[in-house]
Parts: C-alpha cells; sequence; structure tokens
C-alpha cells in the first residue's frame, strides 16, 4: 500500500533527522586560547566563562575583537605596600554591619596602608566583602593625585561629545609616605574642575569621604550661573553622572559605600581582562612627585578608526590577558539603589576590579562595565600604583556607551605631587571657579 | 479517491490513533498559548510610523505611564498628603517601577536653583497656611498643575514610570496587581483611581482569559444543544462536538508551535473555530442519517457519505478558508493572524470532519431511526418556503433587491473608528478610572509630538525654542488636549530660578556676585540662555525624556489628552502637523507620533483593508463559483444570496451607529466565506437532483428538504456561537458577535428565500459533473450527433441525458417493447437483430456515434413506438439514452439544443437519403 511506503520514508526521515540533531548538538571541544591569537567572532567560543556573558556577546556579534597576550613581566605592587599588606594580617576585621574595623581600636582604623586581609579563604563567609576592602585601599598608593580625565559619550558608530575635567585627590587614610594630620578625620578629599566644553567650563567639585563609614560623604559644587558653592544633598551613589552611562559610585567600578551592600562571594575562576601594554608602567620622576605618561602606542578607539567594523567604543587595539579573579556580588541595602545587584571580577593578587555588571532594579543587566588598569611603579620599585587607562560602561539595554580616557597627548598624569589640603576647601572651589 | 474513502473505513482504528497521538501532541503545545494584550498587534506591521516610534521611545522612554488620581475635597491636608507619600513611596520600593512623580516628591526646581535643593512639599504635616501658600505657588507654575494636582485642588496624580520589561513580563511580575492592592488598601474616604495604558493591558489581558474560558464552554454548550435539537441522537450531538474540540485543539497547538498568540484583535478565533468548523462535520453526519436505511452494511453507508459530501464540503471549505485568508492582505497583525489561523483552524476542521467523524461512524452500528424521522417538519416547512420563493420569484426578488438599496443608503452613515477606551463598557472599573483622571486632572492619553534636527545642538538655540514654544502655546489651544510639556519648560524653570537667585546668600553658603537688579528671561534676553543650558547639561538625568541629551538634536513635547477617537486624533495631528509645516524651517522636522496616533492610523488601514480582503474575498469566490458551476451567469446568481447579507450587514451598522473598527472589520469578509457554503451544498445537490427529474422547481423543492435542513442547523449553530461573543467585556467582540450572529442570520433567509427564487429558472451543471462524464477522445469528432459541438458540450448534452452500460451478450432493445428513447453508442459495439420465421438474424452492427431509436425520442411523447428489433451487446457497451425529459432539460442550454437536434436532422436526412437510394427494399432495411 502507497501508505506504507510513506510511513517507511516517514521512519528513514525521522531517524536521519535524530542523527543530524544529535551531531549538531553535541557539545565541541574548543581548542583553549594561545597567547599572539586574536579573539573575534570566529572563535568566540574559546572564551566561553573567561568573560561577562554581555561582554563575550560583544566578541560573538563581531562588535569587538581583542588580542591575547600573556604579560612580559610578573605584575605585583611596590615593595612598601606588600610589606605594610604583609604586617596588616590578622589585624582587622569586618563587624556585623560589614564596616572595617581595627581590632585593636574595635572602631574603623584611621590609617590604613596595604591590603587589609592580605590572606582571604575563598571558604570564609565574609571572603567577598574582605576582597572589596583589598580593592579600595590597592587604589590609594599614593600620597596624592593630579590628572586629567576624559569622557566621551559613544553611539555603537559615532562619538557623540566629549567632555574634560582635572581631578585631584588627596588621600588622608591611606598613602605611601604616612599619616599627616587629618582634622576632618577623612579618608580623602577629591576637587574636580571642568575643563571643556563651554557647558561644564568653571564647573567645580568638591568631595569628602569620610573614614567614618556611617557618615555620609560632603559633596560642594560651585556652578558660575548659582554664583555661589552650594553643599549638594546626599545623593544617590546610583545616580548618573552628567547623563553619562556612569554612575557616582562607578569610577574604578566601584567606588560605593562597602558597608550599604550585602557581599557574597560567587566564585574564583580563571577570566581573560583587559590590559593595554606595557605593564607594568614605569611612574617618572618629576620635580614634584611622579608623572605617569601616556605610552608612544596608545589605544586606538574604534570612533578614530575610519570605516571600522566594530563598536565605536571599543579600542581597535587591545589585549586580553588570562588572570585569575574573584567574581562577587554586591546588593544594595537600599531598595532605592538603581542597581540591585553588582557582579564585580577582581584580580585575586591584585585586587584590581575589570569587570562589572550591574543589574535594574528589576533584575535586568543594564550596564556592562570594563576596567583596564595598568600597574605602575617607580623605578625603585618602593611606590606602586593602580592607574586605570580605559574605563567602559556601556548601557546594554539603551545600546550606548560612556568611556572615560585619563591619557590625552601632552598631559602626563601626576602623582606624589604634594598637594596641600587648602586646595581641598569651599574657599578655593569659589576661587578656582571664577 | 475511492481508495482514501477505503482506508478511512477499513482502518478506521489505525485512524482514530494517529488522531488521538496527534491530538496528545497539540494538546500538549496548545497548553502554552499566551495571550498578547498589546496594542503593537493591532498596529500594521512593518509600518515605518511604527518604527519611528519605536526609535522616539528608546531615545525618551515610553509614553506608557500608569496614573493614580486622588480625588479629595482638598488636596493639601495633610491627611491626603500622607495618604500621597505613602503611595509614592511605596510604589517607590517596586523594583519594575522606575520612578515615581508626585506631589510629595517632586522637586521645586525653582526654589532648587534659587536657593537650596528641595521638594514641592518638603513637609506633608505642613500647617495650613503653609499648605495653602503651597497651593498659590503651584497655581503659579503650570507645569505642575493638571500633571501632579488639579487647579481647583480637588485632585492629585502620582505618575508611574515602569522599566521596560514588556507586556508578558510586566503581566507576569504581578507589578499591576501590587499596584492595585497599594490603592485598594488607601482607598477612602477619598476616591482613588488607578489607569494607564499598562493597567489597561494587563486588564484587557484578564479580560481576555475572562472570556475565552467564558466562551469556549458556552460555545460548546450551544453548539451540543442545537445539535441535539438537530438531530435528537448522541452520535449527532457528539462527533461533530468531538471534531471541532480535536480541531481546536490542534489550531492551538500549531499557533503555539509557530509562535503566535492571541491578542486583543483575535480573541474571537477559538470560538470561530468552534463554530465554523461544526458545519462540516454536521453535513457529514446528516448525510449519514439520509444514506442509513436499516439494513445496509455500515461500511458501504459511511463510503457513500463520503462520496457525496466530500466534494461539496471540499468546495465550501475551500471558500471559507478564502474568506479569511483575504484578511492576510490586512496591514494589522492581529487581523493577519485570525485570517490566518482560522483558514487553518477550518482546514483542520474540514479534514477531521472527513476523516475522524466517517471513521467514528465506521466503529458504530447503524442507527435504528433514519434522522428525516426526527424533522418532518423542518423539511416541511422548507419545502413550502422553496415552493413560495419560487412561485413569487419576482416579488421576492424584488423585495430583495429593496433591502439591498434600503442597507446600501443606511450604510453610508457608517463611522469608522478605533476608540482605545471604548474597548470597555461604561461600567467597567477602568473606564470610570481613565474618566475620572481624564474629568478631574489631565489627559490619561498621551503622544509625543518629536522635533527632529540633524546639527547637533540645534534644540539649544534660541531660535529653535521659540518655534517649539510657540508649536506647544498652539498644541495646548487644541480642543481634547489637556497638558503639554516640553523641554522648553524645564528651560524656563530653570531661567526662572536662576532670576530669583536671593541677593543675600543663605548663611554659611558664599555668594560670589550680587543679583542683577532687573530681572528678565531668556525670551528677552536671549544671552541668559547659555547659563541655563549649563544647567541644563549638569542635570542631564533630569531632561533625558525630554532632549536628546548629549547631542540636542532631538526634543520631544509630551502631549496628554482626553481624545480617545481615532477621528478626533487624526484632526489634531493634521493641524499639528499643518501648524509645523509653516512654522519650521526645512532643517527641523515636527512629527507626531505614539501608541495613540498609531492606533489612529489603524483606522485608516480598517477601510483599506475592509475593501481589499472584501474585493478579494468577492472575487475569489465568484471565481470559484462561476469555475464550479460553468457559467459566470450562475456565478453571479450564486454570489446574489451572498452579497445580499452584506448589504444587510452594513446598512445595520449605518443604522446602529455601530463603528467599523478592528473588530466589526472583518465580518463582512467572513460572513461571506461562510454563507457561500450554503449555497455550494444547495447547489451541488441541486445539480445533481434535476438530471433526475425534469422540472427544475421540482428539484429545488427536494435539494431544499434535503440539503437545506443542514444549511438549517449549521446557520443555528454560527448564530448562537456568534451570539455568545455578545458577553465579551470587550465592546469590540460584543460588537462583532452581535453583528456576526445577524449577518448569518440574514445570510440563512438569503440561502433559503432568496436562492430558489433566483435558481428557479437557471439550468446548472458542476464542473464536477462535467468532469465524471467520460465520452472517449474527442467526441465532438467521433460521435455524429455532437458535430460543431465543443468537447465540454458535448458532456452536458451527456448530463442532460443517461449514460448507460450493457454487458456483452445483454440487450439493450427488445424486440416488441415500447421504448422512448434514443441511443448513442459511446464505446463498444453492438447488432441490430430481427427474428425471421423462427431464426435470428444480424442486420448489421452498430459502433461508437451510431444512433438508433431516433424515432423514439421524436414520438415520446406519444408513448414511444414499438421496437421491431432487438439491440444487442457485442461487447461491453456504453450508450447515452436520451428521452422527453432529455429533450426538455437540453433547452436550458439553447444552443447546445439547436445544434443536437440539427445533428439529429442532418442524421434523419442521411437516413433518408439512404433509404430513398435503397428503394425498394425489404421489411428488414427499416430502421429500429
Amino acid at each position: 500500500m502507497p501508505q506504507d511506503r510513506s510511513g517507511r520514508r516517514l521512519t528513514v526521515l525521522v531517524v536521519i533527522s535524530g542523527f543530524f540533531f544529535t551531531l549538531l548538538s553535541s557539545p565541541i571541544a574548543w581548542t583553549e586560547l594561545k597567547s599572539g591569537e586574536v579573539l573575534s567572532q570566529e572563535n568566540w567560543q574559546e572564551a566561553k566563562g573567561l568573560l561577562p556573558e554581555a561582554v563575550l556577546h560583544r566578541f560573538q556579534d563581531g562588535n569587538y575583537q581583542a588580542k591575547v597576550i600573556t604579560l612580559p613581566n610578573t605584575l605585583g605592587w611596590g615593595s612598601k605596600f606588600k610589606a605594610a599588606s604583609e604586617t596588616n594580617a590578622g589585624k582587622f576585621s569586618i563587624d556585623a554591619a560589614d564596616s572595617l574595623t581595627d581590632k585593636a581600636t574595635s572602631t574603623y582604623p584611621t590609617f590604613l596602608y596595604g591590603y587589609p586581609f592580605p590572606q582571604i579563604d575563598p571558604n570564609d563567609p565574609q571572603a567577598a566583602a574582605k576582597v572589596i576592602y583589598n580593592f579600595s585601599y590597592t587604589l590609594m598608593q599614593a600620597d596624592d593625585a593630579d590628572r586629567s580625565s576624559n569622557l566621551y559619550w559613544v553611539a555603537p558608530s559615532t562619538l557623540e561629545r566629549h567632555v574634560e575635567f582635572q581631578g585631584q585627590l588627596l588621600f588622608y587614610g591611606s598613602r605611601f609616605s604616612g599619616p599627616i594630620a587629618n582634622l576632618d578625620a577623612t579618608l580623602r578629599k577629591g576637587l574636580i574642575a571642568g575643563i571643556a566644553p563651554q557647558e561644564v567650563f568653571g564647573v567645580m567639585t568638591l568631595e569628602w569621604v569620610y573614614l567614618d563609614p556611617q557618615r555620609w560623604n560632603s559633596l560642594w559644587s560651585y556652578v558660575p550661573e548659582l554664583r555661589r558653592v552650594r553643599l549638594v544633598a546626599a545623593a544617590n551613589g546610583s545616580d548618573s553622572l552628567f547623563g553619562m552611562d556612569l554612575a557616582h559610585d562607578d569610577p574604578y567600578l566601584f567606588s560605593g559605600k562597602v558597608q550599604y551592600f550585602t557581599w557574597k562571594l560567587v566564585g574564583i575562576q580563571e577570566a581573560l581582562v583587559p590590559y593595554t601594554l606595557p605593564n607594568p608602567k614605569i611612574l617618572r620622576r618629576a620635580d614634584k612627585g611622579y608623572l605617569l605618561e601616556n605610552h608612544q602606542d596608545p589605544l586606538v578607539m574604534g570612533w578614530e578608526k575610519e570605516g571600522g567594523k566594530g563598536q565605536a567604543w571599543w579600542p581597535t587595539n587591545y589585549s586580553l590577558v588570562k588572570r585569575p579573579v574573584w567574581v562577587i556580588e554586591a546588593t544594595a541595602k537600599d531598595a532605592q539603589y538603581a542597581y540591585s545587584r553588582q557582579v564585580l571580577w577582581i584580580d585575586q593578587e591584585l585586587y584590581v576590579a575589570y569587570y562589572k555588571e550591574a543589574y535594574d532594579r528589576s533584575g535586568r543587566l543594564w550596564r556592562m562595565l570594563l576596567n583596564s588598569v595598568s600597574v605602575a611603579r617607580t623605578p625603585e620599585g618602593d611606590l606602586s600604583l593602580a592607574q586605570p587607562d580605559f574605563t567602559l560602561a556601556v548601557d546594554e539595554q539603551q545600546n550606548h556607551a560612556t568611556v572615560e580616557l585619563p591619557f590625552k597627548q601632552g598631559q602626563p598624569l601626576a602623582f606624589g605631587v604634594g598637594l596641600s589640603g587648602d586646595l581641598f576647601t569651599t574657599a578655593e572651589l569659589m576661587k578656582r571657579g571664577k | 479517491m475511492q481508495w482514501i474513502s477505503d482506508l478511512i473505513v477499513y482502518r478506521s482504528k489505525t485512524i482514530l490513533i494517529l488522531i488521538l497521538l496527534l491530538t496528545g501532541f497539540f494538546a500538549y503545545h496548545a497548553r502554552d498559548i499566551r495571550l498578547d494584550s498589546s496594542v503593537d498587534s493591532l498596529l500594521p506591521k512593518d509600518d515605518p510610523e511604527r518604527g519611528y516610534y519605536d526609535e522616539v521611545r528608546h531615545l525618551f522612554g515610553s509614553d506608557e505611564i500608569g496614573v493614580i488620581g486622588v480625588i479629595a475635597d482638598n488636596i493639601y491636608t495633610p491627611a491626603v498628603l500622607q495618604k500621597i507619600k505613602r503611595l509614592t513611596e511605596e510604589i517607590t520600593k517596586i523594583p519594575e517601577v522606575k520612578s515615581v512623580i508626585s506631589l510629595t516628591n517632586a522637586q521645586d526646581v525653582i526654589t532648587s536653583v534659587a536657593k537650596e535643593s528641595t521638594l514641592l512639599v518638603p513637609d506633608v504635616n505642613a500647617t495650613h497656611a503653609v499648605l495653602e501658600e503651597l497651593k498659590h505657588k503651584l497655581a503659579d507654575q503650570a507645569i505642575y498643575l493638571k500633571n501632579l494636582v488639579s487647579a481647583d485642588g480637588r485632585a492629585a496624580a502620582i505618575n508611574i514610570f515602569f522599566a521596560n520589561l514588556g507586556d508578558d513580563e510586566f503581566f507576569r511580575r504581578g507589578v499591576d496587581d501590587t499596584i492595585q492592592a497599594l490603592v485598594n488598601q488607601e482607598n477612602g474616604p477619598e476616591k482613588l483611581y488607578y489607569t494607564g495604558l499598562p493597567h489597561f493591558k494587563v486588564h484587557s489581558t484578564r479580560a481576555m482569559w475572562g472570556d475565552l474560558t467564558l466562551f469556549i464552554p458556552l460555545t460548546l454548550l450551544l453548539i451540543v444543544v442545537a445539535l441535539f435539537l438537530s438531530f435528537r441522537s448522541l452520535r449527532g450531538m457528539l462527533l461533530p462536538t468531538v471534531t471541532v474540540v480535536v480541531s481546536l485543539i490542534w489550531t492551538m497547538g500549531i499557533m503555539v508551535l509557530a509562535g503566535s498568540r492571541l491578542s486583543l484583535g483575535n480573541t474571537a478565533l477559538p470560538p470561530l473555530v468552534l463554530v465554523l468548523g461544526t458545519a462540516y462535520s454536521l453535513h457529514i453526519v446528516a448525510e449519514y442519517y439520509e444514506l442509513a436505511h436499516p439494513g445496509r452494511p455500515v461500511n458501504e453507508v459511511v463510503r457513500e457519505t463520503l462520496q457525496a459530501t466530500s466534494m461539496p464540503l471540499f468546495i465550501a471549505a475551500l471558500s471559507t478558508v478564502m474568506g479569511f485568508l483575504s484578511l492576510i492582505v490586512n496591514s494589522i497583525v492581529s487581523i493577519r493572524e485570525l485570517g490566518l489561523y482560522a483558514s487553518v483552524g477550518i482546514s483542520i476542521a474540514f479534514v477531521l470532519s472527513l476523516v475522524l467523524v466517517p471513521a467514528l461512524l465506521a466503529l458504530l452500528p447503524l442507527p435504528a431511526r433514519r434522522e428525516e424521522a426526527f424533522s418532518p417538519g423542518i423539511s416541511a416547512a422548507l419545502r413550502k418556503l422553496a415552493t413560495l420563493s419560487s412561485r413569487y420569484r419576482r416579488t421576492v426578488i424584488t423585495a430583495g433587491l429593496l433591502i439591498v438599496l434600503l442597507s446600501a443608503w443606511q450604510g453610508s452613515y457608517i463611522q469608522v473608528g478605533s476608540d482605545f477606551q471604548s474597548f470597555f463598557r461604561e461600567t467597567d472599573p477602568i473606564r470610570q478610572a481613565t474618566e475620572a483622571i481624564n474629568r478631574y486632572l489631565v489627559g490619561s492619553m498621551t503622544f509625543y509630538v518629536a522635533i527632529d534636527g540633524e546639527e547637533r545642538d540645534i534644540v539649544k538655540k534660541w531660535d529653535t525654542l521659540w518655534r517649539i514654544k510657540n508649536l506647544q502655546l498652539y498644541i495646548d489651544s487644541l480642543p481634547g488636549v489637556e497638558k503639554t510639556i516640553s523641554f522648553v519648560d524645564y528651560c524656563e524653570l530653570l531661567d526662572r530660578g536662576i532670576q530669583e537667585i536671593p541677593l543675600e546668600p543663605p548663611v554659611g553658603e558664599l555668594l560670589e556676585t550680587p543679583q542683577p537688579e532687573v530681572k528678565t528671561t531668556f525670551w528677552e534676553n536671549p544671552d541668559q540662555l547659555k547659563g541655563v543650558m549649563r544647567l541644563v547639561f549638569l542635570n542631564a538625568a533630569s531632561v533625558s525624556s525630554v532632549v536628546n541629551h548629549p547631542n540636542y538634536s532631538r526634543t520631544i513635547i509630551l502631549v496628554r489628552t482626553s481624545l480617545s477617537r481615532s477621528s478626533d486624533i487624526a484632526a489634531r495631528v493634521d493641524q499639528i502637523e499643518a501648524f509645523a509645516r509653516g512654522h519650521f524651517p526645512p532643517e527641523l522636522t515636527v512629527h507626531p507620533t505614539g501608541n495613540l496616533i498609531l492606533l489612529t492610523r489603524t483606522a485608516g488601514n480598517i477601510v483599506s483593508g475592509q475593501i481589499e480582503s472584501l474585493a478579494l474575498t468577492a472575487v475569489v469566490i465568484f471565481i470559484l463559483m462561476a469555475a464550479m458551476f460553468l457559467s459566470a451567469r450562475v456565478g453571479l446568481i450564486a454570489m446574489a444570496p451572498n452579497v445580499f447579507p452584506l448589504f444587510v450587514f452594513f446598512g445595520l451598522m449605518g443604522m446602529t451607529g455601530a463603528e467599523l473598527n478592528f473588530g466589526t472589520n472583518i465580518i463582512a469578509s467572513i460572513a461571506l466565506g461562510v454563507a457561500v457554503d450554503d449555497t455550494i451544498h444547495i447547489m451541488m445537490r441541486l445539480s445533481s437532483t434535476v438530471r433526475t427529474t425534469a422540472d427544475q422547481e421540482q428539484a429545488l423543492l427536494e435539494t431544499l428538504s434535503t440539503v437545506g435542513k443542514p444549511a438549517l442547523y449549521a446557520s443555528v449553530v454560527l448564530f448562537l456561537g456568534f451570539l455568545t461573543l455578545c458577553f465579551s467585556t470587550f465592546v469590540p467582540i460584543r460588537e462583532f458577535g452581535f453583528l456576526s450572529a445577524t449577518t448569518i442570520l440574514v445570510g440563512l433567509v438569503g440561502e433559503i428565500a432568496l436562492l430558489p427564487a433566483l435558481l428557479a429558472t437557471t439550468p446548472i451543471i458542476t464542473l464536477w459533473d462535467l468532469l465524471h462524464v467520460k465520452l472517449g477522445k474527442d467526441p465532438h469528432k467521433t460521435i455524429g450527433i455532437f458535430t460543431n459541438l465543443r468537447p465540454s458540450q458535448a458532456k452536458i448534452v451527456a448530463l442532460m441525458g443517461e449514460l448507460k452500460s450493457f454487458p456483452r451478450g445483454h440487450a439493450i432493445l427488445r424486440h416488441g417493447e415500447v421504448s422512448n428513447e434514443m441511443f448513442v453508442i459511446i464505446s463498444g459495439r453492438a447488432e441490430v437483430r430481427v427474428n425471421s420465421a423462427g431464426q435470428s438474424r444480424s442486420l448489421w452492427e452498430l459502433q461508437r456515434g451510431d444512433v438508433f431509436g431516433v424515432t423514439s425520442l421524436i414520438r415520446s411523447a406519444e408513448g414511444g413506438p414499438e421496437m421491431f428489433a432487438d439491440v444487442i451487446a457485442l461487447e461491453d457497451v456504453e450508450v447515452l439514452a436520451m428521452d422527453e425529459r432529455f429533450r426538455s432539460r437540453i433547452w436550458r442550454y439553447p444552443r447546445i439544443a439547436a445544434r443536437i437536434f440539427f445533428n439529429i436532422s442532418t442524421a434523419l436526412l442521411d437516413r433518408l437519403q439512404d433509404a430513398v437510394q435503397r428503394a425498394p427494399r425489404s421489411e428488414k432495411d427499416r430502421y429500429p
């Protein structure tokens, strides 16, 4: 009967389809990435599990590509920071509110140089909080910093706008040359001045971050049109800065208050993390302090390259290196905080942050941040510092990005220049804003 | 096709198992059928306007805002403000809520710039005097009025902005329920109303589920009742029901597998498949009862049932499917999907009616009684109606024409529109909430007027701002526009704040320069704009919903309106565009957009979609009918009873004021497809009946008393099925149900009253009949009486007569018998034999094309002559027999008749000449 033949044909078809389906659905053993290879749309599978999903998708889509490298030198901090870290072992703890505590005084440390927790046991329930404190103190290795910051608004294919700021930081609670008088009990003070374009020129902000974890930062601003310095109300750390894809707490990937979050260790793993060569970089001694200059072969951004295929916000000459990382998660205790959850990928040895996945309050991925950090050292090797040389914040929902590039041609970054506390006052703010 | 019938009848168990397995498969998937409450499904697909709106929404955020209205005697009291604050704070905590703006958390922009960052209502427990002052302050700041509080201070609004979740996720997470619960909790003594598009969607989804859970069982119940009343037997009731339920399961399963959903525009699909699908199995069961004489073998009855019904059912299903498929030309997504899946469902119902029903019937014993015994009254009534229609055909046709004219006149008053708010009844809570908020506060419907420039920072220019301001003032002046908000409003607030910076600095603050003596605005002093723009830049997050920071090349005006009728919205859009053409330079384009406007465009698509799909359906059905009945004239006649209900439908719409909207838009196409089913059944049966009787009226009576009954039952099922939709929560669906049911009823009247009147004198033959007639190769060349006829005309002649077969050795005619038939040999050989002196001898041989018995045909009216010889088949012979009935029937085709009788005359003349040449001859030379 013809129906019998049809039935047999159907069976054969089903068997063949099943075979191909099985074949297609079998996991394919991808080869491991080797140094010198370029990670791109062709071989993105090789980076599965080594990158946050949102970053990996960009490689998969052909929007990103980067060269996989091996760093020529062993990375590590300066001798003083290392030694201080070792002596810190066992001196600090974290209290129930996730605040850093000096065991000797049972209160917050007034001065701390080096990692507060040089050894972290992954099984320690407070491991994640300890990782983030180590990260925080890694950023305060110099005495002060005087550096520029260039911020770019970038659409997928074009550069939209650029602003330039000059930032000065004075560290009190952690500094290379040891403690100084700290009458205001601050951890650090920062001054940011708008340079260009006209909309930001003359705009100044001053921020004091206090040692006391319970005390909210003080923030003053000067806007020429308002003709006065004003104390700005305590802002939500997740508020956007100047309509950028960066929030107040996003510089260095995390600049918030540790105790305002609940911390959890997600895991430890190998990761492909961003680095720009050369690394480590050398701090050049100047009349005052040290200078860090942009390398002669700087990053070339996508928007600078005519007819480039990738995203405009991605560097065309970028590198990835395999590093061991902590993956930790921060959940905001404040329901109003715009990021319900932040997942940070932090170097296991250097405690610099490479990636942050920031989720909105409804639980969807909102921003994917990436930070490329240079290890900078004096030729003597005593002073070191962590200097971000490329920060990228991509709004995954709007497909828009903000890029921060501190370096500008002929504009070195200065550290340890001996900034005075007198600079970080409201009077100085108005004086400089005029 | 015989083998298919055999397969169904003899492999019924295998077929049933297969159907069961497939049903299980589709049922498994059908469980996941989802409802899409988004208005997207009501919008045209691939519409550039929709793409533009998506782009604007992506840039400035969604215009879908939830609004809670708080109505009280006086909003400016601590108790009411506390309530607003509580609600604001609680709603802000909901993770899916992006932001909430109300009187209690809104920034006082002017004071924030001029003095210190502060809220409009810093303290909800403030004294009466402070609150009175606040009232006066707000009255002075128009941007807050209506948006946050009414001018009379009796109503306040809490505006809720949501994270861009997608409708499904929004529904699944229960965001709307949480807000509704908070509103319910705080309700009283103040009146609280909750509305807005997101709430509307959730409400719609719930209503759709409610409708579906009501429609499906109710429709099934009505089908079961109608079937029971029709057949009064368990099998007559259950078999069609099982068939349509299985059809619906398969259809829903296919929808899920194809990634489609039920939406606002196609909620009627399940009941539609149920009622339309019933008609096919109903005809099968009706035919089965016709043939199920007691004592007959079951398999034979089922096979005959299939043979008798498969072709008319196929044509009927095809025409209905065509009717629905014509909706695919409609640009509105949900209507296209309705057309597609209704076609799928009907096709499945048709196939299952021809497979599942016979397979089940084959396993059951024949019923003890025939269906005929159950409804003699209906048969008699139909017969009576057909008699009257036929007898008073002119009166019936004239009455039909008058009704058509009257309907056409009323139809000219039809209004086209899509009123989003009127989806729900006036008593529905969401409608009441929307109307209350529209009345006390601000229009709950919104749209954007986008202003696009290519050049960066063009929006920051004084000139551009001035044009936007004028446009905004113009929009504000339009009727139905309650409020507009723009980037200019924000700039003006900042400007005013700068101007109000006090001369003396607050304690602890430093003031650089004294306040200028003369206060101006940036309109008067454009230099001030630089400072305003700096503040804008520094507070970019506050303006991102109205201007595209950091480019400042595009901006929007948010328009809040109480209008919802598409014609009103379209008029405002035209006015805005006309104003913009006269006041904006080419480098700035003004483009109104938003869901409301896209829905308005849908109204335009409704008219074009209606015309296109109706024209397509009508043309396809006409071609089908004309081809089926081999005549354009018959095609037109067949269209008449189907077009008739459409005129009545449009007339009813014009008369009742029902709008032609996305719901009622599809009725005409559906009605046309459905009504034509009955026409096909009636005409096909008539074509076969009329060949067995010379009397057209008699044939009509017989046809209507048989096939008219299932047509009546089917119409009753359809009528009741559509009537269930009147229970819908949605007004358009209810209108659809009522009008569809009425149209079906009118269609039935057309079939049983108008069609008999039109067919009373019209001969019909179906293509199917013609294809079945086999006259061998080139009959017009090889058979003398078909000379100068086309092969198809020869077949018509054959259909007017009767093809008879005689096995070898059998007698076609016997000596001495009286015959009134003339015969033409179509195939085989025969011989003419006479008996002479007790011996039989052959006179001559007859072969293909030979004619005998001509005098019998001519003298048939006198009873026919007596045969003088035998005509015996020498091999298997097929002859075309023509008698007195042939003589009268063939005159329905006058040209063919004339040719046939000419050919017969020619044959007679030839023989006469031959006879004359042979004379004198003996008796044996006479023709038989």
